[in-house]
């Protein structure tokens, strides 16, 4: 059933989110969650209502693909496409989903309006891969025969309305033991929700009083789900993909019961458990001098991902235990005046007063350069805030992530949701700024929800507001969700968005340093940017600068992905090899396979070959490699990649995502899209190669915005580096068997007619012929790769 | 003050002015499209681009400020190539056609839609002219021409062509014995043409000679002009036709040598130019030119017309006129699909009966002041664009009483949704979409009418090209 349209409902919508232009995209936001799309009436209801003209609310609503205009099914289904998942078969999960929900050609959503599916751009969840979310619920590793058991899955969950809604158990003694769960958005998607529950059930069952900790993110999401057991006296145990029906035994092992009856009772269960289900029981701990594990943290340098998996991202104290807010308490005592509040520790203790002037000698001497990717000296951009004429100045955070393969943004703001509050805290003193926005993709739910509860935990506790710990400076922050486009996360088109107009990049400068949100001064910060700001300021400038490289200092989060062992959240000092991350921190690519390429920046970055693995990573360096240190998304590639298939991909995504207002980005990266696909079909000419290569050049030179200017990169990394597969695609080949039209599937006489191929074949491509040698209609066959994938003898061919 | 230097010049300006400003100020042009004053710099097509010598940066004129020491190219080849390459873009995403297909195809280029316009609306002497100014016989081609028009007439490909051969026919018969065109003679240039042949080819030749103000004599070997056309039997050519035609040359001032068998080597001397139009061999001389008659008579009243604007380029001392006249777009052959739509959207709905009215005007509405062909030409960009990426689908047009809107032809620069917004319009045009989708639409589909209100006419003026466009066709 449809809800009705009531007037009286938009009316509340626009009470509740304004009136303003700049309420736009939160009212469409709003609208689409109570009618799941944007019905014509709703939108002519709120121009009539506020002073939102009928163009403004068409030209911003149909710019974001997240908002719909047609009505849709009671749950989406979303396909994540990031590069991560690309790369290991999302298109075949899509083709598979849509296959058993009965979709034709064209259909988005079933016929009894129960789903909806949509394909979207990177989910965040890239260790996961591939990844499917179905309205919050992350389904990780997807593959097309498990899609029918994971829509079972998703409806049981939905009737039992089982999300998150468990009782928390939050014991106060800080050094008894503990059992911490991660509860990240990649370990919840790998299963942490269930283990959480048959946790709580154990302790309850066998009375056992231990505190449960819900911690940051590790950033071992390969291992995911994590449980670590800490009792004092002993080593910090950790027990990786731990499944819920594990949990009783890992807690037994560590937390006998106390009383006698329990702990026979214990027994007997345990007996009795191994009797009925013939399996060992499986306990995969994680030494931390496993060399693999060791290798995975140890390399890394934690400075934006600093007490990683030890703190709760919610708990306000616990930051503060960790010398939380200690970094403004120093800079606040620069503007003259002391800073208290019951909850900190005397201000004294924190260190000498820093003044504004002195905050930016501090980030000038660490040699701090943004995150965002264009590595932009962080001094240099809150001085010319600072000095920039205006009463009324912006800090923003800049959340907007949208690159597919990147997800370190969503990890920091997940789980560390005070200390990018504090980083804001300082910039905002140190520019006069009195009003910060965290601008939050909509996709990352988790992260917009901690962030909202930490500004009200700081606004209670005086952190935040007219008076910041007792002082004469005031600061107030609020969350703003993006709806979804890349563009956005460049400085002026989300700026432009926050006003509610159509956000589509301009000419720079003026930079928003000075004409910025509402014309005012204005400081864009990344997400990692900020984070490192505490960081800095309690350990000083001096320690920051001495790690990394002669112009890249400190360190770099990158999100590890794609065809690697260990794949995750790390950080590590600028300035580190590429080889040195893939395979020391990373473990290499999987068994059998050999690293080909690893494309580090995004979709606009470029890919460099496995031949550049000395190069080092810094800003320079991979901006001379034709590549670009982007947001921080790692990819590995291995052999079985296509570089052609893979530089289509990344212009897709790219020419897609480009706003449409300058010529070279809408029209230039439609010409090289054009020219790819021809490529990935044996269309191309030797000509189309020179073409490439001009056309590049110029989208590069020409183009408005950094999107523009560095969407090209791919493609002339690609060529310069891997040539030879692009001329062999000329050639009517692709090497690594990848482009569908270039190859064609076979099944041996190997097959043992078990029709398994026959069952997952999307396009029912294969008759089902039991004990029977099956064969392939090479017309309906879509060369998805599943029967490949399924066959268990390995009777498929690919030629 | 700002003090920079444009193309190596001083340009002294007012502090906040772009280089666009700095430039005019200086006298130095740059092409611009998404431009307009009062809408300020939108950035969208970038084809203002210059060079900032010292960074070797290419900067938008319109948007980028002139700083104090700027050194500013704006006309090198790399700034040139750049503009080419927006223009090769703009032009890739351009669904539409500078001339229709039928006119695009006639050898001897009759602008066939406004040709069918004058008809339509009753101005039958103007439809005479300007059949008889683009095919000099337009009433014996109007007997025997094979028509090759007719066989890429889009209203053919959706139902039955138009007439076309008829049509001129039929406009140029009541005026065979008037002096229709020959008021456009130009005034003496006291140079002399001599035409070997007085066939379709020859005459044609020496009608547009002799229009341009050189004296000019034919030598026919024959004893009749028009060659083989004499020898068809009266029903598929009344010989009163060819004669009135003939005369028509005559009356311009052109004399016929008939039964006169000659050669170039013997008449160069005497003349200025000679133009060779029959089967002759002769030695290469930069005055002799060559028109060639051909089995398909209209080919041969263009290439006799090809050779007189070679030989009158040749006598006003300037370059050979290139082999395409014009830049020309277009938008190929259409998908069924777009076809119908492409033909329901221009049919003319009071089509009266009248065959000239079934036209479809795939021709521009803007062939002149488009900017966008403008530069192409200027630039010097091949007549025909191949294209890089599939052509964009045809989509459907969109009309007021006055005003047409033409998606594909949009560059989409905003200069019409920043009018309108500017003038407080409720509905008011704006983008939708993004991307390379990103498309123009009234909100609430409230129509073109209500979209563009009473700035309509401002709109249509300030369009760098025939996207919005007032219907009636401006002349080419």
């Amino acid at each position: 059933m449809e809800p009705e349209l009531r007037p009286e409902d938009i009316d509340a919508i626009v009470a509740r989110c304004g009136r303003g232009r700049d309420a736009v995209i939160p009212l469409l936001q709003a609208i689409q969650r109570q009618y799941r799309w944007l019905p014509e009436a709703t939108l002519r209801r709120v121009c009539e209502t506020t002073d939102i003209a009928p163009a403004d609310i068409q030209s911003v609503a149909t710019f974001f693909p997240q908002f719909r205009f047609r009505p849709a099914g009671k749950h989406t289904v979303c396909v994540c496409d990031g590069t991560a998942c690309h790369l290991k078969g999302s298109e075949t999960v899509h083709d598979a989903i849509a296959k058993e929900l009965g979709l034709a050609k064209g259909e988005d959503t079933d016929k009894d309006g129960t789903f909806t599916l949509q394909m979207v751009r990177c989910l965040g969840c890239c260790t996961l891969a591939p990844a499917v979310q179905i309205d919050g619920v992350t389904y990780g590793h997807v593959k097309a025969d498990t899609v029918p058991g994971m829509l079972e899955d998703f409806l049981a969950q939905a009737a039992m309305q089982a999300h998150l809604d468990g009782a928390k158990r939050h014991a106060e003694p800080v050094d008894g033991p503990e059992i911490r769960i991660g509860l990240g958005s990649c370990c919840v998607a790998g299963g942490s929700e269930m283990v959480r529950r048959a946790l709580e059930e154990t302790l309850d069952s066998y009375a056992i009083d231990v505190r449960v900790k819900h911690v940051s993110c590790v950033g071992m999401c390969h291992q995911t789900p994590l449980m670590e057991i800490v009792t004092p006296g002993t080593a910090v145990k950790t027990y990786a993909k731990v499944r819920a029906e594990d949990v009783p035994a890992i807690v037994l092992s560590h937390f006998p019961p106390k009383s006698a009856m329990p702990r026979l009772r214990a027994k007997a269960a345990h007996w009795l458990e191994r009797l009925y289900t013939d399996d060992t029981v499986h306990e995969p701990a994680l030494d931390p001098k496993n060399p693999a594990v060791a290798g995975f943290l140890d390399v890394q340098n934690r400075i934006a991902t600093e007490c990683c998996g030890e703190i709760d991202p919610t708990d306000l104290a616990e930051y503060i235990r960790h010398d939380g807010f200690k970094a403004l308490q120093r800079c606040l005592a620069g503007l003259g005046e002391t800073p208290q509040s019951p909850l900190l520790p005397p201000a004294a203790e924190a260190g000498t007063p820093l003044d504004p002037e002195a905050i930016i000698a501090e980030m000038h001497d660490s040699g701090l350069r943004g995150r965002g990717g264009a590595g932009f000296p962080t001094a240099r951009k809150w001085r010319e805030v600072r000095h920039a004429a205006g009463e009324t100045k912006y800090v923003i955070c800049n959340g907007d992530e949208g690159d597919p393969g990147a997800f370190m943004d969503r990890m920091i703001l997940e789980s560390y949701t005070y200390r990018i509050l504090e980083g804001m805290l300082i910039a905002s003193i140190a520019t006069g700024a009195h009003r910060g926005i965290f601008y939050i993709r909509a996709e990352y739910p988790l992260a917009v929800e901690r962030i909202s509860a930490a500004i009200s935990k700081c606004t209670e506790a005086g952190i935040l507001g007219d008076r910041v710990l007792g002082t004469r400076h005031a600061f107030h922050a609020e969350v703003r969700e993006g709806a979804g486009a890349f563009v956005c996360g460049e400085e002026t088109a989300l700026i432009a968005s926050l006003e509610g107009r159509r956000p589509t990049p301009r000419f720079r400068p003026p930079f928003p340093a000075h004409h910025g949100l509402y014309e005012c001064p204005t400081l864009v910060n990344n997400v990692e940017t900020l984070a490192m700001v505490p960081w800095i300021i309690r350990h000083g400038a001096a320690v920051f600068a001495a790690l990394g490289t002669a112009h890249s200092k400190g360190t770099k989060v990158f999100a590890l992905a794609g065809k690697i062992r260990r794949g995750g959240l790390i950080e590590v000092p600028m300035g580190m090899t590429v080889g040195q991350i893939v395979n020391d921190v990373g473990g290499g690519v999987p068994e059998g396979r050999s690293l080909k390429a690893v494309q580090v920046g995004g979709p606009s970055g470029g890919c460099i070959p496995a031949a550049l693995a000395d190069l080092h990573v810094d800003y320079e360096a991979l901006a001379k490699a034709g590549s670009m240190m982007g947001s921080g998304g790692f990819v590995v590639m291995d052999d079985t990649d296509c570089m052609v298939e893979m530089t289509r991909y990344f212009l897709s995504f790219t020419q897609l995502e480009s706003c449409g207002r300058c010529t070279p980005c809408r029209v230039g990266t439609k010409q090289l899209l054009d020219i790819l696909t021809r490529l990935c079909e044996g269309k191309g000419t030797k000509a189309d190669l020179d073409e490439l290569l001009r056309l590049g050049a110029a989208i590069k030179k020409q183009s408005l915005c950094g999107l523009g200017k560095t969407a090209p990169n791919p493609v002339l990394t690609g060529l310069a580096h891997f040539r030879d597969e692009f001329e062999a695609h000329v050639a009517g080949r692709c090497p690594a068997h990848k482009c569908k039209a270039l190859i064609a599937y076979s099944i041996t006489d190997q097959c043992i007619g078990c029709t398994k191929c026959a069952q997952i074949c999307p396009a029912d491509a294969i008759p089902m012929t039991p004990y029977e040698v099956h064969a392939i209609d090479q017309e309906k066959c879509t060369r998805c790769n599943a029967c490949y994938e399924i066959c268990p003898v390995n009777a498929v061919k690919v030629d | 003050m700002i003090r920079l230097k444009i193309n190596g010049t001083e340009v002294h300006i007012a502090e906040g002015a772009t280089l666009l400003d700095a430039a005019q100020a200086a006298g130095v042009e740059i092409p611009t499209l998404c431009h307009l004053k009062e809408t300020g710099a939108l950035t969208s097509c970038m084809i203002c681009a210059v060079r900032e010598k010292v960074s070797g940066r290419l900067l938008p004129a319109c948007a980028a400020k002139a700083m104090e020491g700027m050194d500013i190219d704006t006309d090198c080849e790399k700034v040139h190539e750049a503009r080419r390459e927006i223009l090769r873009m703009l032009l890739d995403e351009h669904v539409g056609d500078c001339e229709g297909p039928c006119s695009r195809i006639c050898p001897a280029g009759l602008n066939i839609p406004r040709m069918l316009r004058h008809i339509e609306h009753g101005e039958s002497e103007a439809a005479a002219r300007r059949a008889k100014l683009d095919l000099i016989f337009p009433a014996t081609l109007g007997h025997v021409c094979t028509a090759p028009c007719e066989r890429v007439c889009r209203r053919g490909q959706y139902d039955t062509a138009i007439a076309i051969r008829q049509s001129h026919r039929d406009a140029s018969m009541p005026f065979l014995k008037e002096t229709v065109g020959q008021d456009t003679r130009r005034l003496s240039t006291g140079k002399s043409i001599v035409v070997i042949g007085a066939g379709l080819a020859g005459m044609a030749a020496a009608w547009e000679c002799a229009l341009n103000g050189h004296a000019c004599r034919i030598y026919e070997k024959r004893d009749h002009a028009g060659a083989a056309l004499r020898a068809l039997p009266a029903d598929k050519l009344p010989h009163t036709v060819l004669d009135a035609e003939t005369a028509s040359v005559q009356a311009l001032g052109v004399e016929f040598v008939f039964n006169s068998e000659t050669s170039p080597a013997t008449l160069i001397d005497q003349y200025d130019a000679v133009i060779v139009a029959c089967n002759l061999a002769f030695t290469p001389d930069a005055r002799v030119f060559t028109a060639k008659e051909e089995p398909l008579h209209v080919r041969a009243v263009g290439s006799g017309k090809k050779a007189a604007r070679e030989a009158n380029a040749f006598l006003a001392n300037q370059p050979a006129p290139s082999a395409d006249k014009c830049f020309n777009s277009s938008i190929g052959r259409l998908q069924p699909i777009e076809l119908a739509a492409y033909a329901v959207e221009r049919r003319n709905q009071a089509d009266k009966g009248q065959e000239a009215a079934r036209c479809l005007h795939c021709d521009c509405t803007k062939p002149v002041s488009c900017k966008l062909r403008l530069y192409a030409q200027q630039y010097g960009l091949a007549p025909q664009i191949s294209r890089t990426m599939e052509r964009l689908p045809v989509a459907p047009i969109q009309t007021t009483d006055n005003v047409l809107f033409e998606p594909g032809k949009c560059i989409k620069c905003g200069i019409c949704v920043e009018i309108v917004r500017a003038s407080g319009l409720d509905a008011g045009i704006a983008f939708a979409g993004r991307g390379l989708d990103s498309h123009l639409q009234v909100p609430f589909g409230a129509g073109l009418e209500k979209g563009l209100g009473r700035v309509a006419e401002r709109c249509v003026q300030a369009c760098p090209t025939a996207a919005l466009s007032f219907r009636n066709a401006e002349e080419s």
